[in-house]
């Protein structure tokens, strides 16, 4: 069946908010370039929420950040909603902002320390000229605050007084304030507590099915990556090693980087049928993960692989379709499951 | 078989920061004890006092802000005199080494990584020959690739990962006994983790040491401990062997921290905890966990329950654990 000619009644649900081709950033670097993200392809269909996951230097960051336009592209395209994005126009770009928008992973860096909260937030409305329906600029960020499970009242007290949870939600709440349909949220709750984490995320997660939010969510953390998404694409050296729909994925990773990385997470349910069974299933790495200025030939996860082969140390693996809905980029990808 | 006494015994260690009118309650009572050749590991969240406690172990923390400290410490059959500062510099260094969590920040910017090994070689006072081999032998033990050349490294030109094996092996120097790891991985990626961990319990087993593990990472207990200590708010509140104590916590605050972490096969709404850590000047009389626990009445806010030992191993601060 050609895909094209399918007719859908909620045609949307085919057509992605957000999509990139051949996505690249580079930062220059003492004596070259960092190639933080180096040819990234992905879609983010309406109120999905995608998970962009991976290690620290993986170029997750910097797919978010050039999503919100925070980071000029060396190459490739970004479209959203048709268009090209961001846009170069002062007024489209505007527009833009007011579709898309951020929460940061440090609540407390992002807000202004001088600002009480009601004014960080009402700067939003303000720049954006927001005052729907004849409400007031302090009804309308009273409103949002109780949206974010918040009191009302905090309007006039300041970042400081907050915790790092409170803080959070304020910053959801200034991301809120425009009405946005995609939300890009970095390492939201990688900050918090782990008891705060879950009061972060379920907020999350209840403000997405009310809003009919799309989420792109950039984490490290694959157990808080499976609870959020329902496709995720993990990262490695700018690249996307794999995709696929989270529950599958976790499942049965083709990547031999996705399969090492979900046994190097350590998990209370594993660990304790490990330790019943007298089983380590953990695969372990060697070495670091290379520099990204460095120009690794052939498949970039060669040098860490556990399943390497001659070819890989020569030639780059093709993207290729290995399951429902999972692409793998391995010249020796393991059986979709 | 005779049953042997444990390396460690911390009996009601108290640690007490801040103004003596006001205190912080940062340690409030904590007894515990770490057996030979085992892993204990102490789990809270931040500011339940898991770091506090093991710094007291040597007297790491300076006065102020300590206004007050107390309690008793048995090290390997003695009882370490009285908590004073030389009493507990006679461990520390010694036969208690630490490895932090921010490797970058412990380790000196400015000299090699190879004389900051030397030197805790030379101040353990151990008699090894070769200084230099000695480093060479310490690079090798902890995975450190080509020690001949990595020795003259500057820390930042090493990894993450590089850096904490550098650490541990400048905490191996004086042959420890014990090592306090103090969330030895949550600054690193996951598969670096993972190497650093599978270190620890290599060296662990292979130099017969006991360690304690500080950390918020229950996958991590589940991992590596033998034993476990839940801490909430200075004071322990659960206690028992690994394996029992996670797969059925009797503590509500343990079953809310396992129900708060999202599990690689998490399906479903997680629930967490509501609310937050009592903080340190507004403590709840009564059980310190009351405000948040969904098993509270009124007599849990009337009297702080004692930790009651049971007959399997393991002991709960709680008037109606979880069964």
């Amino acid at each position: 069946m050609n895909a094209m000619n399918t007719v859908n009644l909620d045609s949307s649900k085919d057509i992605p908010l957000l999509e990139a081709r051949g996505l690249a950033v580079h930062y220059p670097a003492q004596g070259g370039v960092v190639r933080a993200v180096d040819g990234v392809d992905f879609s983010v269909f309406p109120r999905e929420c995608i998970g962009l996951v991976g290690e620290s230097g993986c170029g997750k960051t910097t797919v978010g950040n050039a999503v919100i336009g925070l980071v000029p592209l060396q190459g490739g395209t970004l479209q959203f909603e048709g268009r090209k994005a961001p846009p170069e126009d002062r007024a489209a770009l505007m527009a833009y902002r007011r579709r898309v928008q951020m929460v940061f992973q440090d609540p407390f860096g992002s807000l202004n320390p001088r600002m009480s909260i009601g004014r960080a937030i009402g700067e939003v409305l303000r720049i954006h000229h927001i005052n729907r329906q004849g409400d007031s600029i302090e009804e309308r960020v009273a409103g949002l605050l109780q949206s974010v499970g918040l009191e009302a009242d905090f309007v006039n007290r300041y970042p400081h007084e907050f915790s790092g949870g409170q803080r959070q939600r304020i910053g959801i709440a200034r991301a809120l304030a425009v009405d946005p349909v995609l939300l890009v949220a970095d390492e939201p709750v990688s900050a918090l507590d782990v008891s705060v984490q879950v009061q972060i995320l379920n907020l999350l997660r209840d403000l997405q099915a009310q809003r009919n939010l799309t989420l792109l969510f950039v984490a490290h953390d694959l157990a808080v990556v499976r609870y959020m998404c329902s496709r995720v694409y993990v990262m490695y050296l700018g690249r996307i090693m794999e995709c696929g729909p989270v529950e599958s994925l976790y499942r049965s990773p083709s990547h031999p980087y996705t399969e090492a990385l979900l046994s190097a997470v350590p998990d209370v349910g594993r660990g304790l049928e490990d330790r019943r069974s007298g089983k380590n299933r953990r695969i372990l790495l060697k070495g670091d993960v290379p520099s990204a200025a460095r120009v690794i030939p052939g498949c970039r996860f060669h040098t860490r692989c556990h399943r390497v082969q001659a070819i890989c140390r020569h030639t780059e693996p093709a993207w290729r379709l290995v399951g429902p809905g999972r692409g793998c980029a391995c010249h020796f990808a393991l059986p979709a499951g | 078989m005779q049953k042997q006494e444990p390396l460690l015994d911390v009996s009601n260690l108290r640690t007490w920061l801040g103004s003596r009118k006001a205190p912080i309650r940062a340690v409030d009572g904590v007894s515990f004890s770490v057996a030979h050749r085992t892993t204990v590991a102490l789990v809270g969240e931040s500011g339940c006092g898991k770091s506090v406690t093991a710094l007291s172990l040597t007297g790491l923390i300076p006065r102020p802000p300590v206004c007050e400290m107390s309690g008793t410490i048995r090290f390997d059959g003695r009882t370490v005199s009285g908590l004073d500062a030389r009493g507990l510099a006679s461990i520390r260094g010694r036969h208690i080494a630490y490895v932090f969590q921010e490797p970058g920040s412990a380790l000196n910017p400015v000299f090699r990584v190879g004389a900051q090994i030397e030197e805790s070689v030379r101040l353990s006072g151990r008699d090894v020959g070769s200084v230099r081999e000695e480093v060479v032998r310490l690079m090798q033990l902890v995975g450190l690739p080509d020690p001949e050349r990595r020795r003259l490294s500057y820390p930042h030109e090493l990894s993450g990962g590089m850096q904490q094996r550098v650490m541990i092996a400048m905490a191996l120097a004086s042959e420890p006994r014990l090592l306090v790891a103090d969330e030895p991985t949550t600054a690193l990626d996951v598969t670096i983790q993972a190497q650093i961990m599978e270190l620890l319990r290599m060296l662990q087993d292979q130099l017969g040491m006991s360690m304690l593990l500080i950390t918020h990472n229950l996958g991590l207990v589940a991992d590596t401990a033998h034993r476990v200590y839940v801490m909430y708010a200075g004071q322990i509140v659960e206690s028992g062997p690994t394996e029992s104590v996670l797969a059925h916590p009797l503590h509500p605050y343990t079953r809310g921290l396992m129900d708060a972490v999202p599990r690689l096969d998490t399906i479903g709404r997680m629930l967490g905890i509501p609310g937050q850590l009592p903080r340190a000047d507004e403590r709840p009389t009564g059980c310190l966990f009351a405000p948040r626990c969904p098993r509270a009445d009124d007599r849990c806010r009337e009297r702080l329950p004692d930790l009651e030992s049971r007959g399997d191993d393991r002991a709960v601060r709680c008037i109606h654990p979880l069964e």
